[in-house]
């Protein structure tokens, strides 16, 4: 959303992505009621008889209830196929374990595509033969469709966790490193030479200097790095998975299960938000120094 | 490699800086030749762009000669070191540490046992002003205190040769005269060498034992100030004093030359 930020001689317009909590209120219902004019409006149904766009309603109990389908059973709850009978807990339990399995995958992915990316970007600002053999590759990686690459990765590593998870690293991580080698050009030099000057070098400079100076410069891309992961988690979940949000989403999609895709699909945006809020607040306060 | 026994604390011998090759290539320093006293407070004067820069990043290790040699202590500076502080210009001191994580700072980062660095760096933070200032952040303080914190740290360090890059340019008059106060205390009870880049002609004669102007790459005057200290407001009155501040400000307000 694009906000004026300033009035008078100064105003400019800048990228608000800093949501408050009004704002998410009043866009979701503006959101809601679009659907449901869109909904009473479009006459089109799937090959299944099923409106291509259900009502609110019908996306609440019709598609909730819908979702115990996908549970595998446990804690008291038949699966489908055992003879349960698909009720809302087990519409719960679906939905839970599988998101939980999707967060599973994100934390790691991008927990490691974080780590990887600030390694290889200091070492690619450090060190001149990395930086020789690495800039090259890293230019030719960022202009590949990384989505369009999910298949080859399950190809590698099988309908796997581990896929996923490398296919997280994969596209997370260059993102963190070229916004690390960014951060790291943009520093003043009497950033590192004051630190140079005490007789501080090497790792304890990079790792007690560099990383904390760049940080509130970082911000930006490692929330965006989360955003990466959730869309990534997601396509690397569509390719023979039989779990995750993913699975799901891919599942009620191949059957034109609109209502189900749906709720699954307001689940999985719900975690992608709620992570990159957390990443934000997280880096926020790493970087209360320079608030 | 070993430190050779010297008194002095800089041997500078016929150092060329120069940036750039060919006819566009820019020559700050060329040829100069410079040596300093241990203990000595000396500071630099000279026009912009004329080298005074340079030559400390030069002695801080933080900048290659072209030729020529600069010997700290009778060993030669290939490149920065604990044992030659610097004070820049710029707030350079880390903001995502408190103060007296600040001032800690190179001890701790050099891998100094906390036995042998938590008194001075105790001391230090009095002696700069800022006892009970310990956990406030760099950005809740004013450009002077700022400014304690960096002096606090580099003295912490317990360097035996200090380069201040034109400390206290940004400040304002009282709090100049008092950090100079404070750092002329340090001066006297440390008895570090002292190396002071200033555009300030009065801020020279406050502090100096000896002022050089660099104009046009090379030492254009060397004046030794033998004036008693403390140095007040009276020493504007003193004729000697008065006529050492119009020669400098005649040599300043000269115009530069091409470096080139």
């Amino acid at each position: 959303m694009t906000a004026v930020a300033r009035t008078g001689p100064r105003a400019r317009l800048v990228l608000r992505t800093k949501g408050t909590t009004l704002s998410i209120v009043v866009g979701t219902l503006v959101a809601l009621v679009a659907w449901e004019i869109a909904a009473r409006s479009l006459a089109a149904s799937t090959a299944q008889g099923d409106r291509v766009l259900p009502s609110l309603v019908t996306v609440a109990t019709d598609g909730f209830l819908g979702l115990g389908h996908y549970y595998s059973g446990g804690l008291g709850v038949s699966a489908e196929s055992a003879g349960g009978d698909g009720s809302a807990l087990a519409s719960v339990l679906a939905l839970a374990s599988n998101a939980l399995v999707t967060m599973s995958r994100v934390a790691m992915g991008l927990g490691l595509a974080i780590v990887v990316g600030l390694v290889i970007g200091v070492l690619v600002a450090a060190v001149r033969p990395v930086r020789l053999s690495v800039s090259g590759v890293a230019e030719l990686m960022r202009m590949l469709p990384a989505l369009a690459m999910a298949p080859l990765f399950t190809l590698w590593f099988g309908a796997t966790t581990l896929a996923s998870v490398v296919f997280i690293v994969f596209s997370g991580a260059f993102v963190v490193l070229i916004a690390t080698v960014n951060a790291i050009a943009n520093l003043p030099p009497h950033v590192t030479d004051y630190p140079r000057t005490l007789g501080v070098s090497g790792v304890r400079l990079y790792g007690g200097v560099v990383l904390p100076a760049i940080l509130p410069e970082l911000r930006g891309s490692l929330v965006f790095t989360g955003l990466v992961a959730w869309t990534t988690v997601l396509a690397s979940e569509m390719y023979g998975l039989q779990s995750g949000l993913g699975w799901m989403l891919n599942d009620t999609l191949r059957f034109s299960l609109i209502d189900r895709m749906v709720v699954v699909a307001v689940v999985f945006s719900a975690l992608a938000l709620v992570t990159m809020k957390l990443l934000g607040s997280g880096v926020s306060r790493l970087t209360r120094w320079n608030a | 490699m070993t430190t050779t026994q010297t008194d002095l604390a800089f041997e500078i011998r016929d150092l060329t800086v120069a940036f750039g090759k060919g006819p566009a290539a820019i020559t700050p320093l060329r040829s100069l030749d410079l040596t300093v006293p241990r203990g000595q407070f000396l500071c630099i004067l000279g026009p912009s762009g004329q080298g005074k820069s340079t030559l400390l990043r030069c002695m801080a290790g933080l900048q290659s000669p072209t030729s020529g040699s600069v010997l700290a202590e009778g060993t030669e500076v290939t490149g920065p070191d604990a044992n030659l502080g610097m004070v820049f210009q710029q707030d350079a001191i880390p903001l995502w540490l408190r103060v007296g994580d600040n001032i800690s700072f190179g001890p701790r980062m050099r891998g100094v046992a906390k036995s042998e660095w938590e008194p001075r760096v105790r001391h230090f933070i009095e002696a700069v002003g800022l006892a009970g200032r310990e956990r406030a952040w760099p950005k809740e303080l004013s450009g002077g205190m700022r400014k304690r914190v960096a002096i606090g740290a580099v003295f912490a360090n317990d360097p035996d040769i200090l380069l201040m890059d034109e400390p206290f340019g940004s400040l304002d008059y009282f709090t100049k005269a008092t950090l100079h106060d404070t750092l002329l205390d340090l001066w006297a009870e440390t008895g570090k060498t002292i190396v002071f880049v200033t555009h300030d002609v009065d801020e020279a004669l406050k502090l100096a034992d000896r002022i050089i102007v660099v104009t046009d790459g090379r030492v254009g005057a060397d004046i030794p100030l033998d004036f008693a200290r403390p140095r007040g407001d009276d020493l504007r009155m003193d004729v000697t004093a008065d006529a050492i501040r119009r020669d400098l400000l005649e040599v300043l307000q000269a115009p530069a030359k091409v470096q080139s």
